[in-house]
């Protein structure tokens, strides 16, 4: 399982300050699928930086395995992200000059996995997005779609338990968004990992085993096999979102 | 991130930016490019001094002398202000000429410089005063004479050059060879010279006849040659004393011969000289000399590449302040993905690197391309009889090394900018 427990994050002081999530509690099993859905500036994003351990809530906990990341430090997290966790982003963030086997190194390089095991883990990774003839295009080269499935075969490269999208067909059409949509959730069947998906498109989010509606920081509702934390008041589960 | 992936990806990354890479490599170059020159024409300076003492002087032998305290007032560059009082124990060498420093050597200090260990032998260096040479059949030359074991090497025209000569045996400089009427060197060689010397203090007039061993060549720019009649020492020391008559003989130095010259025997000759009062110069003493002044030239040249390079090294900070700020986004990448701040610290030092590394490399290769041209021209217009340019590995290690240095301190601070963006708002970045 993993468990969240009464994440708080403000930003600014004073008169300035600015509460982005509010006492935020859940628990899910691991491999399932979650999605985080709410507006701009909902407090979405920054519960995924929480989770992800980019970012310092002022408290609470996000237990993954038996690990409270929030009380990692340093070097400890960098590697538990390097190690635990892949990202998806909604602007694929591939570095246009290098090659996709340089562009899918990275992480694995940032994680010390030795040079031998690396080959052999790019061209699984490649295998699995259905790129391997694009082993050594460089990224600038791709399509839109191509340059997201390398981005996932990135973050899936190093088996990591959880993996974070962040709206990850923001920015493609709606054929090719499918497509990666199809991807993802087949990895996510496959591979046995924790998939976070934050996006505000109801249709991928319909897909997802769970879906966590977000409002002014507030869990305002919770879908799927989503089972509340004894904090959070249960009459906010299980009611219909009026649309 | 390991080492070897961290060497590899900035050289990559430079890579991607060709251009502007180039563009600072060529600026660090430049200042590689001065001070490659300037170490490669002190090496080439020093080995030019090192050739010009070793052909001219013997290595084996030392310039031996002694200072007189009291003529030091005399010195206008002494820090010794005080007073000396006359204790009557210095004769000066030169009667009225004190002023030079130089105390006369007595018998009684030659055999004490004869006795330090590793000399083999001491020929006191005397002077005598000659009224003329000549040969049967030409006419009367003033000339001076010169013994042959003052350590001046010299290079024979004909004959050989012994390493002592036997009595009744003489030299003869290239400048005397027409004047005494000998067309080619080797005509001289086996004739008789005559050395009419003047009335010393006894009154009496000597002269000597020498038999022609071998013909030395004139000098040849800065040291070295012959312009005098070569003799044997004794014949030397034995005129001198006649002309010196009753007094005791004094010597304005000796030459010790030693028996090896390796830095370490010269260093203990030298010491145990001090020690018994007496100031030495060998040849290798001399060359040092002379390579001070080589250096100093050496270091003013090298200020203004150092000044170049002081430059260049705004231009890689300048640089990599750009290329932090143009890949905020890769670098909050590479930090969501769980690089360190060290990580990042480290990939972005070892770009700073790798530009001071091709900095220096092609600042290098163009002084050497330089030298090519260089060489044979300063050689042709220097008559320098080697080449003024000459790059030694060490000299090539020490720049390069030295100018990556310089670069991984000059890229700390866009390094260290680069270590601490925060990775969400790096990302966010547009």
């Amino acid at each position: 399982m993993i468990h969240i427990r009464n994440l708080t994050k403000t930003y600014g002081k004073h008169r300035n300050k600015f509460t982005a999530i509010k006492n935020i509690s859940f628990e899910v099993p691991e491999g399932t699928s979650v999605a985080i859905m709410g507006k701009s500036g909902s407090g979405k994003s920054t519960l995924m930086h929480a989770i992800s351990g980019l970012d310092r809530p002022q408290e609470g906990e996000v237990i993954i395995g038996d690990k409270n990341i929030l009380k990692l430090r340093g070097h400890k997290l960098d590697r538990f992200r390097s190690q635990e966790m892949g990202f998806i982003f909604q602007s694929f963030f591939v570095e246009a000059n290098e090659s996709c086997y340089h562009n899918i190194a990275l992480p694995l390089e940032i994680a010390r996995v030795r040079p031998w095991k690396r080959r052999k883990l790019i061209h699984q990774a490649l295998e699995k997005v259905d790129m391997i003839e694009k082993l050594h295009s460089r990224a600038r080269d791709l399509s839109g779609g191509q340059k997201q499935r390398l981005a996932i075969a990135r973050a899936i490269a190093n088996s990591p338990k959880v993996l974070f999208a962040d709206e990850p067909t923001g920015n493609l059409d709606s054929v090719t968004g499918d497509k990666i949509i199809d991807l993802l959730f087949d990895l996510n069947r496959d591979m046995g990992s924790t998939l976070f998906i934050v996006t505000h498109d109801p249709d991928l989010a319909a897909r997802c085993k769970m879906r966590i509606h977000i409002k002014d920081g507030h869990i305002i509702l919770m879908e799927g096999q989503v089972k509340a934390d004894a904090n959070e008041p249960l009459k906010l589960t299980r009611q219909r979102r009026i649309a | 991130m390991r080492l070897l992936d961290s060497i590899r990806r900035s050289g990559r990354n430079l890579r991607h930016a060709k251009l502007r890479t180039m563009l600072t490599m060529f600026a660090i170059s430049i200042g590689a490019f001065a001070l490659m020159l300037t170490l490669a024409a002190g090496e080439g300076a020093r080995q030019f001094v090192d050739r010009l003492v070793g052909s001219n002087f013997n290595p084996k032998s030392m310039y031996v002398y002694k200072v007189d305290k009291n003529a030091q007032e005399d010195n206008p560059f002494s820090q010794d202000n005080e007073p000396k009082e006359y204790d009557g124990s210095s004769a000066s060498a030169t009667e009225g000429s004190g002023s030079d420093g130089a105390a006369a050597l007595h018998k009684s200090d030659i055999e004490k410089i004869a006795k330090v260990d590793n000399v083999e032998r001491v020929a006191p260096m005397v002077q005598i005063a000659v009224d003329y040479v000549t040969t049967p059949g030409a006419k009367k030359y003033k000339s001076q004479v010169k013994s042959i074991d003052e350590g001046v090497r010299y290079e024979a025209l004909a004959g050989t050059i012994p390493a002592t000569l036997s009595e009744g045996q003489a030299i003869l400089p290239e400048p005397l060879l027409g004047a005494l009427g000998y067309n080619m060197p080797q005509d001289a060689i086996g004739k008789k010279v005559t050395i009419h010397y003047s009335r010393g203090a006894v009154g009496q007039v000597s002269e000597g006849n020498y038999t022609i061993v071998a013909v030395a060549k004139k000098p040849n720019g800065l040291l070295g040659g012959a312009r005098e009649v070569i003799l044997p020492q004794a014949t030397m020391e034995k005129v001198y004393e006649q002309q010196r008559g009753q007094e005791d003989p004094v010597y304005f130095s000796a030459i010790a011969f030693v028996k090896n010259d390796d830095p370490s025997t010269l260093r203990d000759i030298k010491s145990r000289l001090v020690y018994d009062g007496f100031e030495s110069m060998s040849a290798k003493d001399l060359a040092t000399q002379v390579t001070q002044a080589v250096n100093i030239v050496q270091y003013f040249v090298a200020g203004f590449g150092a000044i170049a390079l002081i430059v260049s090294i705004f231009g890689i900070v300048n640089t990599q302040l750009i290329s932090v700020l143009e890949r905020t986004r890769q670098i909050g990448l590479m930090k969501a993905l769980g690089m360190s701040g060290s990580g990042v610290l480290r990939l972005f030092t070892f770009e700073a690197i790798w530009i001071g590394f091709g900095g220096a490399v092609i600042g290098i290769v163009l002084a050497y391309a330089a030298s090519i041209f260089a060489n044979p021209f300063l050689n042709d217009k220097l008559n320098l009889g080697g080449d003024l340019l000459i790059f030694l590995p060490a000299h090539v290690g020490i720049l390069v090394g030295g100018l990556m240095l310089i670069a991984a301190l000059a890229g700390l601070l866009p390094a260290w900018k680069a270590a601490r963006l925060n990775p969400i708002e790096a990302l966010r970045t547009e």
